[in-house]
């Protein structure tokens, strides 16, 4: 019994590793037998095989989140390496880098306890990264939020995410009481709040803007005893939204894409059109790796590696994602729940509530269900800082796991 | 490219099937974690309102892989065997159906050992009828190591 058990629960596992040799052994084929191929598939896997196992034998908390996360970027790197294998590389690389990342947040976050006080750090260095984006970032497609720093260049909001998750916990979990000069703590995360969406909106980073304000409604809608104040919040959102739709061109174009791409095919309903091309001919099944054409969709490698997926791997594909996406946020939501210390729970369902939006925002964006926005899908597109940052949430998540099952086992008797 | 195009498309069969399979043992697991969770888990809650007391598991390096919880809360009354009609399930080779009782009655915890096969032993003794539980006991079951808490 215990033995069919013992296999049982390794069985995701190796259905993991048969993905990764299926995956890389076709794609082997597909490039003329190139070996490179098989070394990075090789590398993924030991990779894979490394955390995983050092999450098993260390005991670190909930296992299945890595696990569901290890499939997402294995069907993401498939697809990088399919469109260009140059990506496929480099998403390797930082792959390797976000799992150092992973153990050391993990390291961080376990052993250090007063991450509750210090919501005046989380302000000013989100401040400071947000002067520095403005002060040396480059525009990339319309945005200024990157930083290059001797050539290696990194997105600083993403890390501000983190921050001000972190910052929202502090007060949400009462740790954070003493008011600054005559503002109370809420006011002051108010402030905080536009003060981070008023320097998004001058670095034109409209995605970041709606996943930030996401979670601060959501964190009021949690924490708040009344729906006065997310009342408030909401109208204050709707105003600045209609004024955006009013007066910047970028919003109302985009708007104008999603009531009707048909109407600029050609140019400005271009993007999205060829999603929708590409995941409606992707069927149930899809056309198979390789088979598909989504080099016509700008932009496939990051935002819009959803529409990649639906058109190689199917509907099915695609819906496995939101599934995995699903499942991840259900565990996390577990672990919030099952929390002790208030403030390890503000920052569990934050950092849930980043995937989650996330996720719906490109995905819907994606599908045309909603007005697209350009962020990253988690795990799944290219991008560096976008996969550091997620294996920094992903350490912080583990370590709350970690402190509570430990807790759990080490109570003792009355 | 003929040859890729239908091996791929063969693949791509093969790529749902695993994916879909690797999201029903994710979620088989989840299941069987949150069963493992939901009873005799929230200590912190006795809606019951009888005398609590509880099992501490003692791991030995061979049942790791198992998934024994850390502690078996008990509630006035439990039924420990391999049955998942027992209110502690231990799903261990040397474990019976139904391989011991344990109650409490009149400000004394007592157990039973209901013929099982392995037998059960308390504090290096093995015992053949009804005793009388103390803080601290030891108590083998099959091969399983636990300690009595009061």
């Amino acid at each position: 019994m215990t033995r069919f058990r013992g296999l049982n629960y390794r069985r995701p596992a190796y259905l993991l590793m048969l993905m990764n040799l299926l995956g890389f052994g076709l794609l082997f084929v597909k490039n003329g037998y190139n070996l490179n191929m098989l070394y990075v598939g090789a590398g993924l896997l030991g990779l894979f095989i490394f955390i995983y196992s050092i999450i098993v034998l260390c005991n670190m908390g909930d296992k299945f989140i890595v696990l569901m996360a290890c499939m997402l970027i294995t069907i993401g790197v498939l697809l990088l390496c399919r469109l260009n294998l140059e990506f496929g590389i480099k998403q390797i690389i930082w792959v390797a880098v976000g799992g150092v990342v992973f153990f050391a947040s993990y390291l961080i976050y376990y052993h250090i306890r007063f991450w509750h006080k210090l919501w005046m750090f989380y302000g000013i260095l989100g401040t400071g990264l947000f002067l520095a984006t403005l002060i040396l970032g480059t525009t990339v497609n319309g945005s200024r939020n990157w930083i290059t720093f001797g050539g290696f260049s990194f997105q600083p909001s993403e890390i501000t995410k983190i921050l001000f998750i972190m910052l929202l916990a502090c007060y949400y979990s009462g740790a954070w009481e003493k008011p600054l000069g005559r503002i109370t703590p809420k006011w002051m995360t108010l402030l905080i709040t536009y003060l981070f969406i008023g320097f998004l909106v001058l670095q034109r980073d409209w995605g970041t803007i709606l996943v930030l304000f996401a979670i601060y409604l959501f964190m009021i809608y949690v924490y708040e005893k009344t729906y006065g104040f997310l009342l408030m919040n909401l109208g204050a959102a709707s105003l600045v939204a209609v004024l955006g739709y009013r007066f910047l061109y970028h919003i109302q174009v985009r708007v104008s894409t999603w009531m009707d791409p048909w109407a600029d095919i050609s140019n400005k309903g271009y993007q999205i059109t060829q999603s929708l091309f590409a995941i409606a001919s992707g069927n149930y099944f899809g056309r198979g790796l390789g088979n598909g054409s989504p080099g016509y969709i700008p932009e496939v490698h990051s935002d819009f590696i959803f529409a990649a997926v639906c058109e190689e791997m199917g509907v099915f594909g695609g819906a496995a994602i939101i599934i995995l996406f699903f499942l991840i946020a259900y565990r996390c939501f577990k672990i919030a729940i099952t929390a002790t210390e208030p403030y390890d729970k503000a920052v569990c369902l934050g950092l849930t509530l980043m995937f989650a939006i996330q996720t719906f925002i490109i995905v819907g964006g994606v599908i045309k269900m909603i007005p697209l926005t350009g962020i990253t899908l988690p795990f799944v597109s290219y991008g560096g800082t976008s996969i550091v940052v997620n294996f920094i949430s992903l350490g912080i998540i583990q370590a709350i796991s970690a402190k509570e099952e430990r807790r759990g086992g080490g109570k003792g008797g009355k | 490219m003929t040859f890729y195009t239908l091996l791929s498309s063969i693949f791509s069969y093969f790529f749902t099937i695993i994916i879909y399979l690797f999201i029903f043992g994710v979620i088989r697991l989840i299941y069987l974690d949150v069963k493992k969770m939901s009873r005799f888990e929230d200590e912190s809650v006795n809606v019951s309102g009888l005398e609590t007391a509880a099992l501490r598991t003692m791991l030995s390096r061979s049942h790791a892989e198992s998934e024994l919880k850390k502690r078996y809360m008990i509630y006035g009354h439990a039924m420990i065997g391999r049955n998942k009609s027992c209110d502690i399930t231990l799903r261990e080779k040397y474990i019976s159906g139904e391989h011991v009782r344990i109650w409490h009655e009149d400000g004394e915890w007592y157990l039973e050992d209901l013929g099982s096969r392995n037998g059960t032993i308390i504090n290096g003794q093995r015992i053949r009828n009804t005793v009388i539980l103390d803080a601290q006991d030891q108590i083998t079951l099959g091969e399983l190591h636990f300690v009595f808490e009061l």
